[in-house]
């Protein structure tokens, strides 16, 4: 009795292997495990129209817009309007750029761009307006309105990462350093870099920058516009002569608006006569790589887009500068999630 | 060992629980989807607002509502996205489909799953469905087999979802073939705008004449995408050479290949060849996605060009089931652009598009390798109320001289 008993618990530690032989689990085909998608799609949240700005009675010709520090600033006809991003509430309209004793009225304000406390607002009048961000109160203008000097227009604007780039008439965008422009500094600045568009003419442009690049919605083009910030400086000197050109890539439709935020490169483009929103994984995007994962013509079926020419994020809400409608649309984005059984 | 046994059963049991699986691996193994029903188009209830299109006494402002009836001959089982949640799901065939399996897809999940399926869809059938993935959460076949659940969409952007179309039907097979995508519909603005001596140029339409219509451009442009026709036309002086060759006549009667439309010398010979590479052109411009309006003469000629092609009551009703076709591809040869000066609209010069076609047209026919080739599925020329014309059943007759038959043979069929 004892004898066998031993012999058992000797044969335990082998049992136990055995055992283990044959319940292994011997999951060695990879590729079979359950895999999870999000299908986005939008639905509408809230317009701004005229009637939401000041006490209603005036005009909402938005073009472009941005947003900083949950306020959202819309390029309106002569002046630029502010909201609160998130009540949607208007605040205030800003009409002039007054510094000391000057002023000068905002007029035809196609752009706008926030950064490192300062607003800065172009105007098709030749001008780049900079503001304070928190009082409004004017730092310096670059340009002194008349088109044979600094600006041919201004079409478009982005500030990031210590660099400005202003799109002018045609297809020219000049690249300036913030620390150019000061209390004290001239409107006759000179750029630090030239770029240019390959194609252009006189239309509101959208750009921004992404991961080392400048990247332009190049509706005239038919491409996004990519430009290395690296390369720009690298090649400042030599772009003021021969201004620098962008890496392209074959696309079909017209992209006429570009906004990047966490997860996305939020894009406006044009088919015929039709209006797309799209989004595109950013990382992707940059790699040119252009599967949209939201592709809408309209929200839900109704309101087709007209001519989206500035797109923002806040959180899960779009803001779209809808210039043919004009509307600002402010559009959820809703995730459902495409699960695959194994 | 009894004693063995007895222990090692207790330890076995406790191993298994030790180093069991108990991973997604057997979970998944049983994963119990819930697929939608199967759905029987030809007994539907009436929230699916269930009808057929070119019903004999439908009134014509149907057929001619270019919003409501259109298609692509590559596509006659069409779904089509209606508002945020539902579909149009339209046949346009004379006859019915078995089996039928409706694909989406959606953004950012690149395999398509099964939406509907339909274990039969009636000749031109209309019906409308809601989308179940605006619901609920449901499972949804994958076409490797597999199952993918999808939460409930509140509803979708228009053209949000791509759909697409598969089936074991052999008809199905055959409209998969066709590679013209040509856009169909009828148009009033011919007949309501007669010329006041001509007053009967082109006459109206109706649901009768309309699934004839149908009928002849699904098979037409079934003959045009046919390999054998492509491999013709692009070897066009090669058909030519053989056809002297049979007549045996060293010479070829006219143009030697297809010529394009720069007025020519005939007499001397002289045309504006196409090259290889403008006859693929040319192909292309064949089977392109451009408007075709299918319209009816009544005056002395039958017309085509820019989106029109026409032609006799006679044509759409009998000629086109006895391969017929010398007209029609005529006209069909001005919409694709072309005019007289070329042998792709001129049946001059010892023959052009209009006699190979047409040969082309009733060896397929003689091969019943035609999408329809029984002219019983319409029994149109029956229905003489709608006729101006009186008819007796088309009866097909091959001549044992026609040129793919001497040479092809039995084996012409699209494999």
């Amino acid at each position: 009795m004892e004898i066998t008993y031993k012999t058992i618990m000797s044969k335990i530690p082998f049992l136990l292997l055995l055992l283990c032989l044959f319940t292994n689990c011997s999951k060695d085909s990879s590729g079979d495990d359950p895999a999870s998608y999000d299908y986005f799609y939008p639905t509408d949240e809230a317009t701004i129209t005229a009637a939401q700005v000041g006490d209603g009675t005036g005009t909402l010709d938005p073009k472009g817009i941005t947003i900083a520090n949950e306020k959202l600033y819309v390029a309106n006809g002569n002046v630029l309007e502010v909201f609160n991003a998130v009540t949607l509430k208007h605040i205030k309209t800003i009409t002039e750029y007054k510094k000391g004793t000057t002023t000068i009225p905002l007029t035809e304000i196609t752009s706008v761009a926030v950064d490192n406390g300062r607003i800065y607002i172009g105007s098709r009048e030749s001008r780049l307006f900079v503001m304070d961000e928190n009082t409004n109160a004017g730092i310096s203008t670059v340009g002194n309105g008349q088109w044979w000097n600094t600006f041919v227009h201004v079409f478009g604007v982005v500030v990031k990462d210590g660099l400005v780039f202003v799109k002018e008439k045609e297809t020219s965008i000049k690249v300036f350093e913030t620390s150019q422009i000061t209390e004290t500094s001239a409107w006759d600045l000179k750029p630090i870099a030239k770029l240019n568009t390959l194609n252009g003419f006189d239309q509101v442009y959208s750009l921004d920058v992404e991961n080392g690049n400048l990247v332009v919605a190049g509706r005239d083009a038919k491409s996004y516009l990519y430009y290395n910030i690296a390369a720009i400086k690298a090649n400042a000197a030599k772009s003021l002569t021969e201004p620098l050109q962008p890496e392209t890539s074959t696309f079909n439709a017209k992209p006429i608006a570009i906004s990047f935020s966490k997860d996305w490169a939020i894009t406006s483009e044009n088919s015929g006569s039709t209006n797309f929103l799209r989004l595109y994984p950013k990382a992707e995007f940059m790699k040119r790589n252009y599967t949209a994962s939201v592709n809408a013509s309209d929200v839900l079926g109704q309101n087709p887009f007209g001519t989206i020419v500035s797109v923002a994020q806040l959180n899960d809400r779009l803001f779209l500068s809808d210039n043919t409608n004009k509307t600002i649309r402010v559009i959820k984005l809703n995730k459902s999630v495409i699960a695959e059984q194994n | 060992m009894r004693k063995t046994i007895s222990y090692f059963l207790p330890l076995a049991l406790f191993a298994g629980v030790l180093f069991s699986c108990s991973d997604d691996d057997s979970k998944g193994d049983n994963y119990d989807p819930n697929y939608l029903a199967v759905i029987d188009a030809t007994a539907l209830p009436k929230e699916n607002r269930p009808m057929t299109m070119f019903d004999d006494d439908e009134s014509s402002s149907k057929m001619y509502d270019n919003k409501d009836r259109w298609f692509r001959v590559n596509q006659p089982m069409q779904i089509i996205q209606k508002g945020k949640d539902s579909v149009q799901v339209s046949l346009y065939s004379p006859v019915g489909l078995s089996d039928v399996k409706v694909y989406a897809k959606l953004a950012n999940y690149d395999k398509r799953f099964l939406i509907y399926e339909f274990s039969k869809v009636p000749a031109f059938h209309r019906s409308f469905h809601q989308l179940p993935l605006v619901s609920g959460k449901h499972d949804y076949q994958l076409e490797n087999g597999k199952t993918v659940t999808i939460d409930k969409i509140d509803g979708f952007s228009s053209g949000a979802i791509e759909f697409s179309v598969e089936s074991s039907d052999p008809l199905f097979a055959k409209f998969k073939k066709i590679k013209s995508a040509r856009l169909v519909q009828f148009s009033t603005q011919y007949h309501l705008n007669n010329p006041a001596d001509d007053p009967n140029k082109y006459l109206p339409m109706n649901p009768v004449l309309a699934k004839e219509a149908i009928t002849m451009i699904i098979n037409f442009s079934y003959a045009i995408s046919h390999p054998i026709y492509y491999d013709t036309f692009m070897n066009f002086d090669r058909y030519k050479k053989e056809q002297a060759a049979t007549a045996g006549t060293a010479t070829v009667n006219g143009a030697l290949n297809w010529h394009g439309n720069v007025d020519d010398d005939a007499a001397n010979g002289v045309y504006d060849y196409l090259t290889k590479a403008q006859i693929e052109t040319a192909y292309n411009t064949y089977i392109d996605n451009r408007t075709l309006n299918m319209a009816m003469v009544g005056g002395g000629s039958a017309w085509g060009g820019g989106a029109l092609a026409s032609q006799w009551e006679s044509g759409y009703v009998t000629g086109h089931w006895k391969g017929e076709m010398s007209v029609w591809s005529h006209e069909y040869s001005h919409h694709s652009g072309y005019s007289h000066s070329s042998n792709l609209a001129n049946s001059g010069e010892g023959g052009g598009q209009q006699e190979m076609l047409t040969h082309f047209y009733k060896y397929l026919i003689y091969l019943n390798d035609l999408p329809f080739t029984d002219p019983d599925v319409l029994k149109g020329y029956t229905k003489t109320k709608y006729l101006t014309g009186t008819y007796s059943k088309p009866v097909f007759k091959v001549d044992p001289k026609n040129p793919f038959l001497v040479k092809y043979k039995e084996d012409g069929k699209w494999k």
